[in-house]
């Protein structure tokens, strides 16, 4: 899988009347894109936009070429032509989430399930593995490369903060996604953990589209980033 | 030829090691593979997070209606009444709980998977039904009167459970079951004042009127399946 580009284009995303984001035009591009802004300027609501979870009011986001959400895609009182653009941006949505690892800014692991099932769920989900076992091969990778693979048979909710956020972020990485957006992945996390997950998206920067979303500017340099989104009030101040 | 058998020396490991570190697979779980129903669907069902919480639902109604056989203020027909009204909010309660960002840590995330949410709503609901129905059938053996009336709960719960799923793709689910919930209670409580006999809605007429109510959720909750598969993280 090669890592895609992801153009975003008059964007304009309404969050009940409280918060607008605006994007005008942004490009992101293979190797590691952080986006930066305080609280409330809409890192999250970015990211969530990019991970095909939350839908522009306004705007045309496309993916390796192929567009998956224009203005057009919200109406669902489209004509014959019409529908026949959706069923392409549908195949185009399904193929961005085949190759997407999508870590929350909030914590997304439930406390009932092991670590390994938790995982695992989220495999199953993504469709990943030909089968079963090399699913479970991934799922144990995933868990190596965060340092949690001796804790698989452990109920999530007796984790620490950092080794939950961790749990999530492995749900994030298995498979090795050609395209991951990581909300906060540093959140709770100490400095030793912090130098391992370094390693673990520079390590997949060489071939991934990571989209990284952080308070931690003296972290964030570490990553030697492509591009920095700068979010003051629901607008790109600057991508550099 | 070596760097393709040390990446398959790899996976072995990680296949060998997978099968270490996780867990056994729960009873349940083990349970629906043992019927053959395949491991990724097994999978899912067996994670379903309400699933304890529709037991739960389910053992209060048989409760509640267990204890009002006991009570000799009302009659046969009012306890019966009870339970045909309570049974269909069961499944309805259990599909709001089974899906949407209240219900499930992991739903933003299985909002961004390829997999989808229609399949996962409908799979979810299947499990919270059988879970709810199970219990509720030991409320009907608990029930006063004989006869078919007994079992005139499982219409409506199909029409209630469909009504909820179809609005839910629109409003979310847990908007949805408050207002299936609220209606069915009213048209219940009305048609039988108006009647002037409690088990009025759930007699022939009744049974027809849910059966054309379910067919036509089914139809809408398909049509706009859209929902479900699309951006609803808001």
């Amino acid at each position: 899988m090669t890592a895609p580009t992801l153009h975003l284009d008059g964007i304009v995303v309404r969050l009940a009347e409280r918060f607008t984001l605006t994007v005008d035009s942004l490009t992101v591009g293979p190797g590691i894109t952080v986006v930066q802004g305080a609280n409330g300027s809409g890192k999250s609501t970015l990211l969530r936009l990019l991970a095909t979870v939350v839908a522009p009011d306004a705007g045309r986001i496309t993916v390796a070429g192929r567009v998956v959400a224009d203005r057009a895609d919200r109406t669902d009182r489209a004509d014959r032509a019409d529908r026949a653009d959706a069923a392409a941006i549908d195949a185009a949505l399904l193929a961005t989430r085949r190759s997407l690892g999508y870590l929350p800014q909030h914590d997304s692991v439930p406390p009932r399930l092991r670590v390994f099932d938790h995982v695992d769920l989220v495999a199953v989900m993504r469709e990943l593995g030909t089968d079963p076992r090399s699913r479970r091969a991934m799922v144990h990778r995933a868990l190596v490369a965060v340092g949690m693979d001796d804790l698989g048979a452990e109920r999530c909710g007796r984790l620490s903060g950092g080794q939950r956020r961790r749990v999530a972020l492995a749900a994030a990485l298995a498979g090795r996604p050609s395209l991951l957006v990581l909300d906060e992945p540093d959140a709770s996390l100490d400095a030793d953990q912090l130098t391992g997950l370094t390693r673990a998206l520079t390590e997949r920067a060489g071939d991934a589209t990571i989209v990284v979303a952080t308070h931690h500017a003296a972290w964030s340099t570490t990553l030697h980033p492509a591009q920095t989104v700068q979010l003051h009030e629901g607008q790109v101040r600057r991508a550099a | 030829m070596i760097p393709d058998l040390d990446a398959r020396l790899a996976h072995n490991l990680d296949v060998v090691m997978a099968g270490i570190d996780a867990p056994p697979r729960s009873r349940f779980e083990r349970l629906l593979l043992r019927a053959r129903v395949p491991e990724p669907t097994a999978r899912l069902v067996a994670a379903t997070p309400t699933l304890r919480i529709a037991w739960f639902v389910s053992v209060a109604v048989v409760l509640l209606f267990a204890s009002s056989a006991g009570d000799t203020t009302w009659d046969d027909a009012g306890r019966l009444a009870v339970l045909l009204t309570l049974a269909p909010l069961v499944p309805v309660v259990g599909v709001a709980l089974a899906y949407g960002s209240g219900a499930d840590r992991a739903h933003e995330v299985s909002l961004a998977a390829p997999l989808s949410g229609l399949r996962l709503v409908l799979l979810r609901t299947a499990t919270v039904l059988a879970a709810s129905a199970a219990l509720t059938l030991l409320g009907v053996l608990l029930a006063p009167s004989a006869g078919w009336l007994r079992l005139a709960w499982l219409l409506p719960a199909a029409a209630t459970t469909a009504t909820t799923l179809a609005i839910g793709t629109r409003l979310g689910m847990r908007t949805a079951a408050g207002v299936v919930g609220t209606a069915w209670i009213m048209l219940v409580v009305a048609i039988a004042q108006t009647a002037g006999d409690a088990a009025a809605p759930f007699r022939a007429t009744g049974q027809l009127v849910a059966l054309a109510v379910a067919a036509l959720a089914t139809v809408v909750l398909v049509t706009g399946r859209r929902h479900l598969e699309h951006w609803d993280g808001r």
